[in-house]
């Protein structure tokens, strides 16, 4: 009754009015709950920041030592290895200085072989040549003989029949 | 280098050119110089290599001039170089005769051009002149009396009858020592020839009988050759050598064995040289060879016949007494045969046949 008899006596400015004051102040309300939130932004981002900052110090001195402690075992690992490389490559060394000795040995066995293979095998090429040489020379010289002996036969052909014309040349 | 060798001569030209050049056009007279020219150079190129001359001036030489041919040949074997010689003389005046220009005369019915030949042997000089030399041309000269004696025996050649083929008394004389040379020549004639002074034996060849003549022609002319030859002779007035040299081939076709036809052919061939020519013992001859040895015609008494008609001219013709005596044989007559055979003896003392049959008569 009372809202009633208020509504009744109130104005629609009244109303209106009474409507901005409330909206400033929920807007007011809001206003300060933002900054309120935005100043605890501010402070979980400083805080952060510190924490990456921690973080990063920390991971800087984490790489370092590890670079150091990597460092050692390289050096470590290299050493013997090296030392096993110059171990190897004098092994290798005196593999090759003993296998040079051997083939100089061998080289040295060989050659008169080598020499006795050649000559024989220039020896061979030389009669297979000759031996071409001859099977293609005999067929050509049969073939040249086959030719002069049917050149002969046909000579002699003509010469019995020019043999045979002029007796008759000599009976007419 | 200049050097004396007997040389055979051979002398060709065209009889009556100076009148053709007159009836024909210049046109038409050089068309059929330049088909005579050819004719010559086919022959003569031809046959010398046949032959087996070296040429170029080594051991024969030649040249056309005009409608003349000159041909030398000194191959150091004179009876070689005359058989060759009169061989060449024949072989131009058949190919001559068979030429397009003389076909074509023939087909008209009208007297072919004909060919005069003059064949001489003797001694030339032959080397290279210095002027020929300055000019380019090294070929070498032939010079001499017997040149211009052959030139002059050749002018004769219109006068033959037979193969107007005229020959010297040089080699007239080594064709009778030559017995492989089947040459006969008429009658002795005696020419005072114009800057000789003097008279001069010329001979004719009447009869040559050797069988090379048409098988050896130039490739270029075999074709049709013989049909060529068949139909000059079938021509109203033919030459009379064409009968001797056709007559001597169908004998090689006959003895190839090619008869039956061409035995009857040629002794019809045989007959109507008989009427033609006037020198016919060469015919008679060849008439008693295809009676006696041919197979369709064969007939003994017609062989004799014509024997007899060739000694009767001829009466030491050795072909014809050697004939006789075969025939004789053949029939049984002994005696006449050895007598036949005796004769030929008389005329030729190491004749082989006649001296083996006379031996088996004396034995039995």
């Amino acid at each position: 009754m009372v809202l009633d008899q208020l509504l009744v006596n109130v104005s629609y400015v009244d109303l209106a009015l009474l409507l901005l004051i409330i909206g400033s102040w929920a807007l007011l309300l809001r206003l300060r709950k933002e900054r309120e939130r935005t100043a605890q932004l501010a402070q979980e981002i400083a805080a952060l920041a510190q924490q990456q900052k921690d973080l990063q110090e920390h991971f800087k001195q984490g790489s370092e030592s590890l670079k150091e402690a990597l460092k050692g075992i390289l050096f470590d690992k290299t050493r013997a290895l090296a030392q096993r490389v110059t171990e190897l490559a004098r092994g290798i060394t005196e593999i090759r200085q003993r296998n040079e000795a051997i083939l100089a040995e061998v080289e040295g066995k060989v050659e008169p072989v080598k020499d006795a293979l050649s000559d024989s095998v220039a020896k061979f090429d030389a009669s297979q040549e000759a031996l071409r040489k001859m099977i293609r020379g005999t067929g050509e010289e049969v073939k040249r003989l086959t030719s002069i002996l049917n050149a002969f036969s046909h000579e002699l052909k003509q010469m019995k029949e020019f043999l045979r014309e002029r007796s008759i040349d000599l009976e007419l | 280098m200049r050097e004396s060798v007997v040389a055979t001569i051979v002398f060709a030209d065209l009889m009556d050119s100076t009148e053709m050049a007159k009836n024909l056009t210049l046109q038409g007279y050089d068309d059929m110089l330049v088909n005579f020219q050819s004719t010559l150079f086919e022959v003569v190129s031809h046959h010398l290599k046949q032959a087996g001359y070296v040429g170029n001036g080594v051991d024969a030489e030649w040249s056309v001039v005009g409608d003349e041919l000159r041909v030398f040949l000194y191959s150091k074997e004179v009876r070689f170089d005359v058989r060759n010689a009169v061989l060449i003389a024949t072989k131009v005046k058949l190919a001559w005769l068979i030429s397009d220009f003389n076909q074509r005369i023939l087909k008209e019915g009208r007297l072919v051009s004909r060919v005069g030949v003059g064949i001489n042997c003797g001694d030339v000089m032959k080397g290279v002149r210095q002027w020929r030399v300055r000019m380019g041309q090294e070929q070498s000269n032939v010079e001499g009396y017997a040149i211009n004696l052959t030139k002059r025996i050749e002018s004769a050649s219109r006068e033959g009858t037979a193969y107007q083929i005229m020959v010297g008394d040089s080699l007239y004389r080594v064709s009778k020592e030559n017995k492989q040379l089947n040459l006969a020549f008429g009658k002795p004639r005696s020419l005072v020839f114009k800057g000789l002074g003097q008279k001069i034996p010329v001979y004719e060849v009447i009869s040559f009988i050797n069988f090379e003549i048409l098988p050896s022609m130039p490739e270029s002319l075999q074709k049709g050759l013989l049909a060529k030859v068949e139909y000059a002779v079938n021509r109203p007035m033919p030459e009379p050598w064409i009968f001797v040299t056709l007559l001597r081939h169908y004998i090689s076709l006959i003895t190839a064995g090619d008869s039956g036809k061409l035995e009857g052919k040629a002794v019809k061939l045989a007959r109507q040289a008989l009427e033609v020519l006037d020198h016919n013992a060469s015919i008679h001859n060849m008439l008693a060879w295809l009676y006696t040895y041919g197979k369709t015609v064969r007939n003994l008494e017609m062989a004799f016949f014509h024997l007899d008609q060739c000694l009767g001219m001829d009466p030491t013709n050795r072909a014809a007494l050697l004939h006789r005596a075969r025939i004789l044989d053949e029939m049984g007559q002994v005696d006449l045969a050895r007598h036949a055979y005796e004769e030929i003896l008389v005329h030729e003392h190491d004749h082989p046949e006649a001296k083996k049959k006379v031996a088996q008569y004396i034995g039995l």
